[in-house]
């Protein structure tokens, strides 16, 4: 039975099939990330990039040939 | 917790930022080049270091690999230090590695004019600099991992996962693509043959595009674009998905490139589906660099910074569209080979890459010297220059692009060919070739102001070193009671994703019913795994994922696991296979003879892949027009492979008896002579060269090593076969008036053109005797049954 089963599928079927699962996941997680209230948890990893750390204050912005910057 | 006060390694950032732009200088500038050759031939100067098919690798090269990777490299030493809050752990380490890549760089530059190439696309460099380059990327790595071992921050932002994905992938495809036996220190031999060797070539060729071109610098925008724009990226959760989805799908589509040739249907249908999926998280990485502009739209019409970033962003998304489209077969049967290709990857290069880099540029360089950027109007005009010039360069390949391919494939009602000829397409797509080189230079202009802008900006202040506070909380940072490796390993979603993977895979192989049950399992696991975690949630159990971020070395394996999946399941069935055929038998394919060889390396050395094909693929508009359709066992002496992927010149593997002696040698020195119209360089200097005859019997040994089955006595015999058989050619052309030396290069790349393709269909090859050639344009087409591809 099975072998009449994929006897009558084309080649192309079982990766369109997969294709198609694959796709349906991605719009399923796409909404949840655009509908799921913001939760805190990345919320402070997301900022990283914006946290530079504070100039340090006894070490004025220097050239490395230890020229004050203009 | 205490204060850590950090001084950063920003000399560093400020040399790669000098050689990218130096380079992308020189890369677009021979790219200009050799768009003009393609319009108009005369370009090519007449010498062979300036000849389309030698500065086309230097160019893809040097933007690849000098422009894009040295802005990627600052990129990763600018945002690593500060994203770790941590110098760079070895200033060694990275000088070693800036210096040894600009050597790498200069290496190319001389190499690829000279000749000295494999052929392999991407990765045409010999094998020394080939070691030098795996040498300083492994450099590179400890540096980048021993940061990353004294972090101050226990978190690792999501740029810094595309980093560890660029790491450890580039390392494995370089390595496992430039496997080759040395014939001499300039010389080698791809390890792989025929079909093998492509499919490594473009699993290589693809990912080179995927973790050289497109994760390090997501990682860069994940980190620049919030920093420009001053706000945290729209959504983490889906920079996340971005990731996984990314790292595990790219590493599937190579196959794409080898849609109806004689690659395997499964690894075809395989390729084609991954690169389909990558449509999603590739869309879902634009929508969340988009995104992020969300509330800040009205500082992209002022902050050419933004611009950039929102148009780079934008072209990503672009070509990310068009490259799943052009991965269908039906639509690859139409646009490959074509002009289609060359635009689909510019798009990604200019638009993408290029931008990204612009933006990086102009929002780094005044902070680096500690001041504010030049001329803003001159960053306008450079942003519309570059977007007009990438415009009017996609839309010129897309118009040619459609021009050839149903030009090309145009039948009349009896089934032959409207356009046998095949310079009458070359003919009429002339314009978009012109129309390109002008977009080029768009780009090149738009570029020179940028080189001016940030070179004033760098005069008008002085290099700032960085030092700053940063608060560590040593026990999130040394955490000793953190979960380990073992956690990572027992991790719930961890199994609960193999598990499905697995249950999934079986729904290849079960019986229908079975199926649905397969299925119902997949959901219920889905259902299962969805409660557990909300469930660990309540519990305030770190997640898993929690876990991993935190550990830098299970991540890199995790990662190393992902990309493996796909790469080994991909290339392992061709390499394990034995042989399909018999090596010995009478109907077998038969090495190549000494003189071919020899002729195949100078095939190689001039770089003719870059125009022609030497695959039939399994479609009526190709065998139609060459003839047989390229089988696999045709190609299991071919080390490397040379398929192609560009068909400015026809396909030449059924070329073999096609044309007489004669034709070849006025072909190669005056393409014009025979082919009217033509745009392909003279070769002429094959001419006056001569082989080196005694190398003959060397290359027979390697290729015995490399499995070919050449006897001893071939080896023996290798120097008077091929004084044989290249005395031949000449006898032939001295009846026809030509004179040439029996050593001579010529005579060499002839014979090998006319052994192409032949152990199918055998042709005699038309000589003196058998045609009265009065004039070489009238040599008169070997097939008469078919329509010909004129070349």
């Amino acid at each position: 039975m099975y072998a009449q089963f994929y006897a009558g599928s084309r080649l192309v079927d079982l990766p369109l099939f997969a294709l198609l699962l694959f796709v349906a996941t991605f719009v399923g997680v796409l909404v949840r990330t655009g509908v799921a209230k913001r939760r805190g948890d990345f919320e402070s990893v997301a900022r990283l990039p914006l946290d530079d750390g504070r100039p340090a204050p006894q070490a004025p912005q220097h050239t490395p040939d230890g020229r004050p910057v203009r | 917790m205490h204060t850590e006060r950090i001084e950063y390694d920003d000399t560093v950032v400020r040399r790669f930022i000098a050689a990218s732009v130096l380079f992308g200088l020189v890369g677009m500038l021979v790219g200009v080049l050799a768009a003009t050759q393609l319009a108009w031939f005369q370009a090519n100067l007449g010498l062979p270091y300036t000849t389309f098919s030698r500065i086309r690798p230097l160019h893809t090269n040097a933007v690849i690999f000098a422009f894009v990777g040295n802005m990627m490299f600052a990129g990763i030493y600018y945002s690593m230090q500060r994203l770790l809050k941590a110098r760079m752990a070895s200033d060694l380490l990275s000088r070693i590695h800036f210096w040894g890549w600009q050597l790498i760089i200069v290496a190319a530059a001389v190499s690829l004019p000279l000749g000295i190439t494999t052929s392999k696309e991407y990765a045409e460099l010999e094998w020394p600099i080939d070691i030098a380059i795996a040498v300083i990327w492994v450099v590179f790595a400890i540096n980048f991992f021993w940061t990353i071992a004294r972090r101050n921050e226990k978190h690792l932002y999501v740029a810094i996962w595309f980093y560890i994905s660029t790491v450890i992938t580039v390392a494995v495809l370089h390595i496992v693509n430039s496997l080759a036996l040395p014939l001499s220190p300039l010389k080698s031999y791809s390890m792989y043959s025929g079909v093998q060797d492509a499919l490594v070539q473009w699993w290589y060729g693809h990912n080179a595009v995927a973790f050289f071109l497109t994760t390090p610098i997501l990682g860069i925008m994940y980190y620049f674009l919030p920093k420009a724009a001053n706000r945290p990226v729209y959504s983490y959760r889906l920079s996340v998905i971005h990731f996984w989805a990314l790292v595990f799908i790219y590493i599937w589509a190579g196959p794409h490139h080898l849609l109806n040739t004689a690659l395997p249907e499964w690894a075809q249908s395989l390729g084609m589906v991954f690169s389909l999926m990558l449509w999603a998280p590739s869309w879902g990485g634009m929508l969340n660099g988009l995104l992020t502009l969300k509330g800040a739209w009205n500082k992209v019409r002022e902050d050419p910074v933004l611009k950039f970033f929102a148009a780079g962003v934008t072209f990503y998304g672009m070509a990310t569209l068009e490259g799943p489209l052009l991965s269908i077969k039906s639509v690859s049967a139409l646009a490959h080979y074509t002009d289609w290709i060359i635009g689909h990857v510019h798009s990604g290069a200019l638009g993408w890459n290029g931008f990204m880099a612009a933006g990086m540029f102009y929002w780094l360089v005044p902070r680096l010297y500690g001041t504010k950027l030049h001329s803003t109007r001159a960053a306008e005009i450079h942003f519309w220059l570059g977007t007009i010039g990438i415009i009017l360069y996609i839309v010129a390949m897309w118009v040619s692009s459609a021009t050839q391919g149903l030009m090309w494939r145009a039948t009349n009602p009896d089934g032959t060919l409207v356009y046998p000829g095949w310079v009458e397409t070359l003919v009429a797509i002339r314009p978009m070739y012109m129309a390109r080189a002008l977009g080029g230079a768009m780009y090149l202009a738009g570029f020179v102001m940028m080189a001016w802008n940030l070179v004033k900006t760098a005069r008008a202040g002085a290099p700032v070193t960085v030092t700053v506070e940063v608060v560590v909380d040593d026990a999130a940072v040394a955490a000793p009671d953190a979960p380990g490796i073992g956690a990572v390993l027992a991790g719930r979603p961890l199994w609960f994703s193999l598990v499905g993977i697995g249950a999934i895979t079986l729904l290849g192989f079960v019986r229908p019913m079975r199926a649905v049950v397969v299925i119902g399992f997949v959901l219920l696991l889905g259902e299962l795994a969805w409660i557990v975690s909300i469930r660990d949630k309540e519990k305030g159990r770190p997640s898993w994922f929690g876990i991993i971020e935190r550990r830098p070395m299970a991540f890199s394996v995790l990662t190393l696991v992902a990309i493996l999946i796909g790469g080994m399941s991909e290339l392992l069935p061709t390499l394990l296979i034995k042989q399909a055929v018999p090596a010995h038998s009478a109907s077998a394919q038969q090495p190549y003879t000494p003189l071919e060889l020899q002729g195949r390396d100078l095939y190689v050395r001039e770089g003719c892949y870059v125009c022609h094909s030497q695959m039939v693929r399994t479609l009526a508009a190709d065998t139609t027009r060459f003839g047989d359709y390229s089988k696999p066992e045709e190609f299991i002496y071919d080390h490397p492979f040379q398929w192609g992927s560009k068909r400015t010149g026809p396909d030449l593997h059924r070329l073999g008896g096609r044309y007489p002696n004669l034709w070849h040698y006025s072909h190669l020195m005056d393409p014009r002579s025979t082919s009217p119209g033509s745009n392909m360089p003279s070769y002429a200097w094959l001419e006056s060269g001569t082989i080196d005859a005694p190398l003959a019997r060397k290359k027979l040994v390697l290729m015995q090593k490399l499995g070919v089955p050449y006897t001893n006595a071939d080896v023996d015999g290798a120097e008077v076969s091929q004084r044989r058989q290249a005395e031949a050619v000449v006898t032939d052309l001295a009846q026809q008036g030509v004179t040439v030396p029996w050593n001579s290069e010529m005579v060499a790349l002839i014979s090998y053109l006319q052994r192409l393709g032949r152990d199918v269909g055998v042709r005699p090859v038309p000589t003196s005797a058998t045609v009265s050639a009065t004039s070489p344009v009238e040599a008169p087409p070997a097939a008469p049954a078919r329509a010909q591809g004129g070349i």
